[in-house]
């Protein structure tokens, strides 16, 4: 698309809007300087997110109302805006530079290692921002004097065991006295002692306790356990020495009743001929002492040597001591009855007329 | 035209002039007038304000937020001649800030001039006082707060004469130097180690108390067990006793024979050596026949 001039076609229309702007030129630097106004008055908007709070300022002054989360506008020029994050908590360690825990005097004179950590939130931001330069130092350095304060008065046992949860409440509610009263705008939510420990170098020694008293622990529940296992079989012991005494008692008794009932029946059979029934219970037990025993029948008349020729000089019988030297003239009865042999059943016996022999008096088990 | 002209250099010059004679002063500071370098006014609060235009006023600004001021720690000696390292801080602000303009200049100036008004302070003050004052047993013996107040008073007597106002001042930490800190933990090491040697022999002295008692006590059972078994074995013996002594008195004779023949059967055993006469009575008739019955009778 070109006319016969030979200028192009894009060129001739950017020219002859020129010159149709140039006509209308004071309406167009006033549109244009409209137009810079609107855009620089465009970029006042400003959002406040929740958890923040915005400080209005003009001409440097602060408004004395923070602004609250949501969009406004700020004249350019004239104001701006500060943003202060006020919802959040926020952490705050209490240790040295170097990150180690601060080694706290106490009130016993010894050391005591401790970490602790502030959680807070910012209240008033204004106080915050525009009165403190930093205020998060200045609650670190009210924060370290009232744990120093306070562990001044505590014992060292006390920090280490049950009283760390007491100072810790004990350092919170100083602290946030110690806050209100420099308009800090700071509300603590917790001081927590986050760690509490013998100071650097005495480590071993307090571990040392520890285990001591584990030990100590451990050696009374093993004596514990030794004490019922030894009762245990005392128990155990005495009951069974209960029980065989007591089955030994029955069995004393029912053995005696036994032979009391046979002795009985013995009397009984015994009654109808006396002399017959004795006869035979002595030849029935010679018969059973004769089984097992060696017999020996002295002939008549050579007694004494036989029983010498038998047993040899200086012999003793049944373990006794040796028998006296047979005298000449000794019955065989007489020989045998100083030689405690069993006795053969002389007739007396048969009459009822034996020496009493021992009572009823059964060995025990 | 001339006119038109003259017209918007004026309006220049009056917008000129009055943009360099205002000045927004911040919320966080105060601002001085100068005028060829002489403070002219008083001090201007945050906001607009006006000034003589510039070159010929200015104005100086000084931070007005309060500060805080750590001292490093110094050594001190209480009156019971105890070392101690002692660390302060303080929160302070400028509260006149022409007199501060003057004295001191800057902040830089005004705490070197407070960390030595303090050392001082803290010096005179931990030189009468003694170390239960630090650190004690007894609650109320810990005057911390108390000699860090004293010390804010007097750093403030001075710090007045360059118009500074200290709000406040903490002994933030105290601590014992390092010969005197290696001193204590060994005495803590002995503490200890005491304390483990006093635990082990309590346990043992328990432990060895409960094996004692249980000894006695099994002992105990034991002998109470062996007495009732005595009296249930005495009580068998007795019965039986009885028992037999009826069976006595029914045939006194009898009852002699019959345990008189079972002592023989139990005393004789395989080792027994048997004599038997042969004239006896049990043997004649072995030996001598059924003849040696008549003759006798």
């Amino acid at each position: 698309m070109s006319d016969p001039s030979g200028i192009p076609s894009h060129v001739e229309a950017v020219w002859r809007f020129t010159r149709w702007l140039y006509g209308r030129r004071t309406s167009a630097l006033l549109a244009a300087l409209g137009a810079v106004l609107l855009g620089s008055l465009a970029t006042g908007f400003r959002i406040v997110r929740n958890g923040e709070a915005g400080l209005l300022l003009r001409f440097g002054r602060v408004r004395p109302e923070p602004v609250p989360p949501g969009a406004l506008y700020v004249v350019p020029l004239v104001e701006s805006l500060e943003k202060v994050g006020v919802g959040n908590e926020r952490k705050l360690e209490l240790s040295r530079r170097d990150g180690s825990p601060l080694e706290l005097i106490t009130g016993d004179e010894n050391l005591v290692s401790v970490r602790a950590q502030i959680q807070y939130r910012a209240e008033d931001p204004i106080a915050l921002r525009m009165r403190y330069l930093d205020a998060e130092a200045v609650l670190r350095s009210a924060a370290f004097s009232i744990l120093t304060r306070r562990t001044a008065t505590e014992s060292v046992e006390s920090i280490l065991t049950d009283g760390k949860v007491r100072l810790q409440e004990d350092v919170r509610l100083d602290l946030q006295k110690e806050c209100d009263r420099l308009g800090l705008g700071v509300r603590l939510a917790s001081v927590a002692i986050v760690m509490a420990g013998p100071p650097v170098g005495a480590e071993d020694a307090f571990t040392a306790v520890s285990s001591a008293s584990a030990e100590r622990e451990r050696r009374v529940s093993e004596a514990d356990g030794k004490r019922s296992e030894a009762l245990a079989l005392a128990r155990a012991e005495a009951d069974r020495l209960r029980r065989e005494a007591g089955s030994w008692q029955r069995e004393q008794v029912e053995t005696a009743r036994g032979a009391v009932e046979k002795f009985r029946a013995l009397a009984r059979e015994v009654a109808e001929e006396r002399s017959a029934a004795l006869t035979r219970l002595h030849l029935e037990t010679l018969e059973r002492v004769a089984a097992s025993a060696r017999l020996i029948v002295l002939p008549p008349g050579k007694k004494t040597q036989t029983i010498r020729t038998l047993l040899g000089p200086g012999a003793g019988i049944g373990g006794q001591s040796p028998p006296p030297a047979p005298s000449k003239g000794k019955t065989g009865e007489e020989l045998s009855r100083e030689m405690a042999l069993p006795p053969i059943l002389p007739e007396d016996i048969l009459r009822g007329e034996l020496p009493k022999p021992p009572g009823p008096n059964p060995k025990r088990p | 035209m001339k006119k038109k002209i003259i017209g918007i250099v004026a309006v220049v010059a009056v917008s000129a002039l009055t943009l360099s004679s205002l000045v927004v002063v911040d919320e966080t500071e105060v601002a001085l007038p100068v005028r060829f370098g002489r403070i002219s006014g008083g001090p201007m609060g945050p906001g607009l304000n006006l000034i003589a235009p510039r070159p010929i006023g200015s104005v100086f600004r000084i931070d007005r937020r309060k500060l805080l001021l750590r001292i490093p720690p110094t050594e001190f000696l209480t009156v019971d001649k105890k070392n101690l390292l002692l660390d302060l801080a303080a929160v302070y602000r400028v509260e006149d800030p022409e007199l501060f303009l003057q004295r001191v200049r800057d902040t830089a100036g005004a705490e070197s001039r407070l960390t030595d008004l303090s050392i001082a302070a803290l010096g005179a003050i931990a030189g009468r006082s003694p170390s239960e004052s630090f650190f004690s047993a007894e609650p109320g013996k810990v005057k911390l707060p108390e000699l860090s107040e004293e010390v804010r008073q007097r750093v403030q007597e001075a710090a007045l004469g360059f118009g500074i106002r200290v709000e406040t001042a903490w002994i933030t930490q105290v601590h014992f130097p390092y010969q005197n800190r290696e001193a204590i933990v060994s005495r803590m090491r002995a503490e200890r180690d005491r304390i483990a040697r006093r635990l082990r022999s309590e346990g043992e002295e328990a432990a060895q108390k409960i094996e004692a008692e249980a000894e006695q006590a099994k002992r105990l059972l034991l002998a109470e067990a062996a007495r009732d078994a005595e009296i249930s074995r005495g009580k068998g013996d007795a019965d039986a006793a009885r028992l037999y002594a009826q069976a006595y008195r029914l045939d006194p004779k009898l009852y002699e024979f019959i345990r008189t023949l079972h002592a023989y059967e139990k005393m004789a055993g395989p080792g027994t050596t048997v004599f038997l006469d042969s004239d006896g009575p049990v043997m004649k008739l072995l030996t001598r026949g059924p003849g040696a019955e008549a003759p006798q009778r």
